[in-house]
């Protein structure tokens, strides 16, 4: 591709490139024509002429197969830290360790973004990506201390309980596990061996990370593939 | 969506010229170029041509058709026709007061 095209708005590059692409190449730009490439982009941009194709029914912001892996990892990363809170040592002032915490949030915010990216793919509904906006939204509140991380936590819970659901509506499973994994993560308590409820949702997590994977490798390849 | 190309800006000129072009037959983008410069004398510069084509294609004066190797021709609708016509009818009128003018004040 000619640098200066790469100026043009993707939506006009969708819809000329490959012709523009092959007058340059058969009429190599003077000077003149790449001032004029460069004009043409400003008024690309400004006055778009070629509407722009919802991202819907494009590309996905995120590959499937790397959604998929966040699921698994960030579940992992649940469960793992609810064993780790639970199981830690009391410290001198009564408390606990707050490292199974640390594991739990740094996995919440990998299956954030991983609903992100499934939410944001080929036909994915508006409900998937409210649930995965809030999911997201209320993942970043946990990163500010107590309590508006105990509101993030919440919330982010509550929230994945609807992308689950959402989920299992369309015909996947293991949304449901999903569901019943964040409600029972209400009861993640970091001071007992209540912090035990984050394992289901971790497993969960990874279970519809697999799912995903598996739908995909066995689902027909698309015709004149 | 019979606007007159004047609603085009700086467009409206190479607009004129790609529709008198395509009126002759489909052309793809390096065809209405060549044709244009040999037409006027002065080249069409890539980025104003695409810019003029967008344009038309949108107003639904022109159509693209389909894809010959990555060469993607153009041709005239019925409505890009009609308003080729108006429009050079409209350039012959003004034509016409001019020379008659010029005949006027010469003679």
């Amino acid at each position: 591709m000619n640098g200066l095209l790469r100026l043009y708005p993707a939506a006009w590059r969708d819809r000329y490139l490959e012709e523009v692409s092959d007058l340059l190449a058969e009429r190599p730009p003077s000077l003149r024509d790449r001032l004029d490439l460069m004009a043409g982009a400003a008024d690309a941009w400004i006055h778009p002429q070629v509407a722009a194709r919802p991202r819907e029914e494009t590309e996905s912001i995120m590959r499937p197969v790397a959604a998929a892996a966040l699921f698994v990892i960030g579940g992992g990363l649940w469960a793992l830290g609810g064993v780790v809170q639970a199981t830690a040592a009391y410290g001198v002032e009564g408390y606990k360790e707050p490292n199974g915490v640390m594991i739990v949030i740094a996995g919440v915010l990998l299956t954030a973004l991983g609903a992100i990216g499934r939410a944001w793919s080929a036909g994915a509904s508006r409900a998937f990506r409210r649930s995965a906006k809030a999911m997201l939204g209320f993942a970043l509140l946990m990163l500010a201390p107590w309590p508006i991380l105990a509101i993030g936590f919440y919330g982010h819970v509550f929230a994945t309980v609807g992308f689950g659901l959402v989920l299992a509506g369309s015909g996947q499973l293991a949304g449901l596990l999903l569901a019943i994994g964040a409600l029972v993560a209400t009861s993640f308590n970091t001071e007992s061996t209540m912090a035990f409820a984050a394992v289901p949702l971790g497993l969960a997590w990874i279970a519809v990370g697999f799912a995903r994977v598996v739908r995909r490798s066995t689902s027909p390849a698309p015709a004149g593939a | 969506m019979n606007e007159p190309l004047s609603q085009l800006g700086r467009f409206a000129e190479p607009s004129l010229y790609i529709l008198v072009s395509l009126s002759g037959g489909p052309r793809h983008g390096y065809a209405i170029m060549t044709d244009v410069e040999e037409m006027t004398g002065s080249p069409l510069g890539p980025g104003t041509l695409y810019g003029a084509l967008a344009r038309l294609e949108r107003r639904g004066l022109i159509e693209a058709l389909e894809p010959e190797d990555r060469r993607r021709p153009y041709r005239l609708t019925g409505l890009g026709a009609t308003t080729l016509r108006a429009q050079l009818a409209h350039l012959q009128g003004f034509l016409r007061t001019g020379l008659e003018r010029l005949g006027g004040d010469l003679g």
